[in-house]
């Protein structure tokens, strides 16, 4: 077959592949958030409020 | 003297050539024909036919033989069991079997044209296509009619709209004498036993092998029997007979016009045979034409095949490398319109119309071809197929082909160098990446609907789940403070109060920094901890009953297990109004964003929502979905799938563009004028 006619045929079947595999394991691309650690020492209820950790941590 | 079929008036003695017709009882000569040219026609007087299903059994009894000065033909006189009689005729390769009927009304021999259509009542519409005088040069057997050998006929050549043919014979006179009517037949169908090929009849005459009278250089003539003209392969010199009348065989051609040097070069050898689209074909002739367009002068070559199996003449076009062949179609199956016509449920817009004039002539003509012939030359396009109409002043020819790649022409002819590239976009060329883009298209739509029956599936059949679904009513609405709705532990109320014993900086702005803080964590919600069970999207659900109102809602999910936090804010708000009299809204209660690739494990929600202080909604719902397949995502794919085939047929556009910028038209049949602008 010519190459031009199963180029697309690949790109379209690795696509519809990709996007499979995507929606059955429940991949996201990246969005708009903020990724940070929360000190083992504030991994509780209290540190999980507390104010100061959030807004000197930003 | 015998009369074979009781309707012969006249019968022409084999010995003495004598035409002798009959009055009742008596005989009577009415004069002496000439010797007949020899033709190629399979036919021969006292054959019979016994033709298949539709068609009724017939005799040849008689042959005349006709001439107009550019060519000679024959018609066979037929006469059938039943005493009735008809014509075989045969002309440029095609064969038709003519009947006699009740002659209609028609316009005189004078008032005729070619390419103006007659309505001749029940019969029905006709395209005239020629209109001539032709001399009764010849005849052998038995005629229909008596008239001296040498008359003049004046006649009118009819094409239906359902492939019918007639004649319109007005004899020597002003007044139709006949009308006939009939349809094409083919050889084979006619049950005659004794039909020669045509290809054994070009072996009979093969001693036609002649030597250019000018030149001396070998003339090997594939359709002798025909030749009317021979344009010297060698030196250009045009042949053929100085008698008018008499064309005569070949061999006793002499020099018309003698040239030093052949005026052009062929891409395709004369004479070379080939099989091609079906076909097997002789390439006889070949013909350079010219007009003169905007100042400049276009040249194009036209060769003349013979077609071996039909006996036709078909044309293969070469203009700028691009080849187009056709063949003749019947001129009353074609609508002609000034921007379109129609053959046979196909349309075909007009692309170019000129004067073409013959420049230059090669090979071996069945008329008699001359340089400075001039015809209308008019090409319709539906590419790959053209219908082109060459309009003269006694008759109008219609064909009809498709586009021919140069590769295949040169496989089909077996030429040794290939044929050159092209040059731009031909008048009918296909646009090469047609079949790529139909599969393509097709295999994006399949793509698509495979990609949709993915996302219900996933949705379907993935383990998505609700992993938190809580409402926050308003407690504080001075201080924009929501409690979870039904929560018996502590609040941030609670936890507010908790903080307010804390001290007092002295600072003034210190103090207000803290008093900043502790109302921010007394807004703050910590969630009970929740469980996602594998690792996947969230989809963040928010929704408030806003109303010209808004809470903004910092997000941080905070992963028991490792700390990550996964920090993010969205916004509940709507508002509407009249403005001028029109009720305008803008924002949106509900909000969705889909957190990235989170682990299963156990996570706590901590949220921050902020209001307009006195005007907070009454409460707000957030709910995380665990793994739900992103619409968005599938939305992406099809635009993606369709994006390639669009971009391709985008081209289709471009190519196009080239095409009719080659045009006297715009594709929209709009004539350009002599600068290219559109004539409006």
């Amino acid at each position: 077959m010519n190459p031009m006619k199963r180029f697309f045929q690949v790109f379209g079947g690795t696509l519809l592949l990709a996007y499979s595999l995507a929606a059955f394991s429940g991949w996201e691309m990246s969005g708009n958030t903020k990724r940070n650690t929360l000190p083992p020492g504030a991994r509780n209820a209290g540190g999980y409020r507390t104010w100061h950790f959030w807004s000197g941590g930003k | 003297m015998r009369f074979w079929t009781g309707a012969s008036l006249v019968s022409i003695c084999p010995q003495c050539k004598s035409a002798i017709g009959r009055k009742g009882a008596d005989l009577e000569a009415i004069g002496t024909v000439a010797e007949l040219v020899p033709t190629s026609s399979p036919f021969k007087v006292g054959m019979d036919a016994r033709p298949q299903k539709g068609m009724r059994p017939f005799h040849i009894a008689g042959r005349l033989q006709l001439s107009t000065g550019e060519g000679t033909w024959d018609e066979w006189y037929v006469g059938f069991t039943d005493g009735t009689w008809g014509w075989l005729a045969e002309a440029q390769g095609g064969f038709w079997l003519m009947m006699p009927v009740k002659p209609p009304a028609v316009p005189a021999f004078e008032a005729l044209s070619p390419g103006e259509t007659l309505d001749l009542g029940g019969y029905g519409s006709f395209a005239i296509t020629e209109v001539r005088e032709a001399t009764y040069s010849s005849a052998e057997g038995e005629l229909p009619f008596v008239a001296p050998p040498g008359s003049v006929f004046r006649y009118a050549d009819l094409s239906g709209a359902d492939g019918s043919l007639a004649t319109l014979d007005y004899g020597d006179g002003p007044t139709l004498d006949g009308f006939y009517v009939g349809k094409p037949v083919a050889l084979a169908s006619l049950g005659i036993a004794e039909l020669v090929a045509w290809s054994d009849r070009t072996v009979s005459v093969k001693a036609l092998a002649l030597n250019c009278p000018n030149c001396g250089g070998a003339l090997q003539l594939k359709d002798p029997a025909n030749t009317v003209r021979i344009a010297c392969p060698s030196c250009g010199s045009l042949l053929g007979s100085a008698d008018t009348k008499d064309q005569g065989p070949p061999s006793k051609f002499t020099v018309l016009e003698k040239l030093a040097a052949v005026p052009f070069k062929p891409r395709l050898p004369l004479g070379a045979a080939g099989a091609l689209r079906g076909h097997t074909y002789a390439i006889l002739g070949a013909l350079q034409k010219t007009c003169s367009s905007g100042g400049e002068d276009y040249f194009w070559t036209e060769y003349l095949l013979k077609e071996e199996k039909s006996e036709a003449y078909h044309w293969l076009a070469e203009s700028n490398g691009h080849y187009t062949l056709l063949e003749p179609v019947p001129a009353g199956e074609v609508k002609d319109g000034p921007r379109v016509a129609s053959f046979r449920s196909k349309t075909y817009r007009v692309f170019s119309r000129s004067q073409a004039r013959v420049a230059g002539v090669l090979g071996e003509f069945y008329w008699a071809v001359k340089t400075g012939e001039a015809t209308e030359a008019t090409d319709y396009v539906s590419p790959p197929r053209m219908l082109s109409k060459e309009k003269a002043k006694k008759e109008i020819a219609w064909t009809e082909g498709a586009y021919v790649p140069p590769g295949e022409i040169a496989a089909a002819f077996a030429l040794k160098e290939p044929l050159p590239s092209p040059e731009g976009v031909g008048a009918c060329q296909p646009w090469p990446h047609a079949e790529t883009a139909r599969l393509w298209w097709k295999t994006a739509w399949f793509l698509a609907l495979a990609s949709i029956v993915v996302y219900f599936l996933a949705r379907l059949i993935t383990p998505h789940a609700v992993v938190y679904d809580q409402t926050f009513d308003l407690a504080d609405s001075a201080r924009g403070i929501y409690v979870a709705r039904g929560s018996t532990t502590s609040t941030s109320a609670d936890w507010s109060q908790s903080d307010a014993g804390a001290p007092k900086p002295a600072n003034p702005i210190a103090a207000r920094e803290a008093a900043d803080n502790a109302l921010a964590a007394a807004r703050a919600i910590v969630s009970e901890p929740f469980e996602t069970k594998r690792g996947a999207n969230l989809a963040v659900d928010l929704w408030a009953p806003t109303n010209n109102n808004w809470v903004a809602v910092g997000f941080n999910l905070i992963s028991e297990a490792t700390g990550e936090v996964r920090s993010f804010d969205m916004i509940s708000d709507r508002y509407a109004g009249i403005d001028g009299g029109e009720h305008w809204s803008e924002g949106s209660q509900n909000r969705r964003l889909y957190v990235p690739r989170i682990p299963a494990g156990k996570w706590v929600l901590r949220l921050d929502p902020e209001t307009e202080a006195g005007k907070a909604p009454p409460s707000f719902r957030v709910r995380l979905t665990s793994g739900v397949p992103h619409v968005s995502h599938l939305v992406w794919v099809i635009l993606l799938l369709f994006v390639i085939p669009t971009l391709l047929s985008f081209s289709k556009l471009t190519f196009e563009g080239r095409r009719w910028a080659e045009s006297d038209f715009t594709s929209a049949g709009a004539e350009r004028d002599e600068d290219g602008e559109d004539d409006k």
